[in-house]
């Protein structure tokens, strides 16, 4: 008799996957945010209206209107919004092989290692 | 509705530095996206790493139940029972009366789906709209 082995999964499991990435999501937006608030505004520059209709669409004027204003928990709250969104995203709309594909790619822009391999879990 | 097509490769770290170019903090977007990349590449990475792995566990291993992640949009009416005020309240107004908007999705929840019946596993935490307005004197740190 031919056996094949199933990786079973449970609710568990899946659950404290979550509480990790939800831990990891606050650990990247904290650092992003510790970065951004040593730092002046640039003289001359203003938000660039394109960046604020793009945004408009993920967060709403309240939210803009803060991280204009240069509230540290507005933007730290956005960053974190934004993640989860990627993973919303990634999680409920791709195929297998484009998510593989996708993240492969951001994962190259960010790293100074090169390639992210992921071959293992296509 | 989501995506049915993959974003461009670019979209997360482009997105994080959008947010960071309305704060006037960087002269272009390329030095943001650098920036992020240096002060946080370690931990984006984690999180593009444990997403795969989420991704990996609810669409390829086999469950007891079908399981999704909860993100909740913005704009949707706050409702107790199936998210979590990241402030801590209930989400009512001041009169108690009405019900606030949610501004975003802090921490992702679980949903559970058993037939046809859905139960929330793990609520996910939101930000309402009406604690994005500081009070007068409070905009700034």
């Amino acid at each position: 008799m031919f056996l094949t082995k199933v990786d079973a999964v449970s609710e568990a499991e899946v659950l404290g996957i979550v509480e990790n990435l939800n831990t990891l999501i606050s650990s990247a937006s904290g650092a992003i945010s510790g970065t951004w608030d040593q730092r002046e505004p640039v003289p001359g520059t203003l938000a660039e209206e394109p960046d604020m209709v793009k945004i408009r669409d993920d967060f709403g004027t309240a939210m803009i209107e803060q991280i204009a204003a240069r509230n540290y928990v507005a933007v730290t709250l956005a960053i974190e919004m934004t993640l989860v969104q990627f993973v919303k995203q990634v999680t409920s709309g791709w195929g297998r092989g484009d998510t593989a594909g996708a993240l492969r790619k951001i994962y190259s822009m960010i790293s100074t290692e090169g390639e992210f391999d992921v071959r293992a879990r296509q | 509705m989501p995506p049915q097509e993959p974003p461009r490769s670019e979209e997360i770290i482009d997105n994080l530095a959008r947010i960071l170019m309305i704060t006037r903090s960087f002269a272009d977007t390329s030095e943001a996206m650098e920036s992020i990349g240096n002060s946080a590449g370690i931990e984006v990475k984690a999180v593009i790493g444990a997403t795969l792995q989420l991704d990996d566990t609810i669409k390829a291993k086999i469950a007891s139940s079908d399981m999704s992640v909860y993100v909740v949009p913005p704009g949707e009416t706050f409702i107790e029972e199936t998210m979590t005020n990241v402030f801590g309240e209930d989400g009512t107004t001041e009169r108690g009366e009405e019900r606030s908007s949610v501004a975003g999705t802090m921490e992702i929840g679980l949903l559970q789906k058993i037939g046809n019946v859905e139960k929330v596993l793990r609520k996910p935490k939101v930000v309402l709209e009406r604690d994005l307005v500081e009070p007068e004197g409070e905009s700034e740190r």
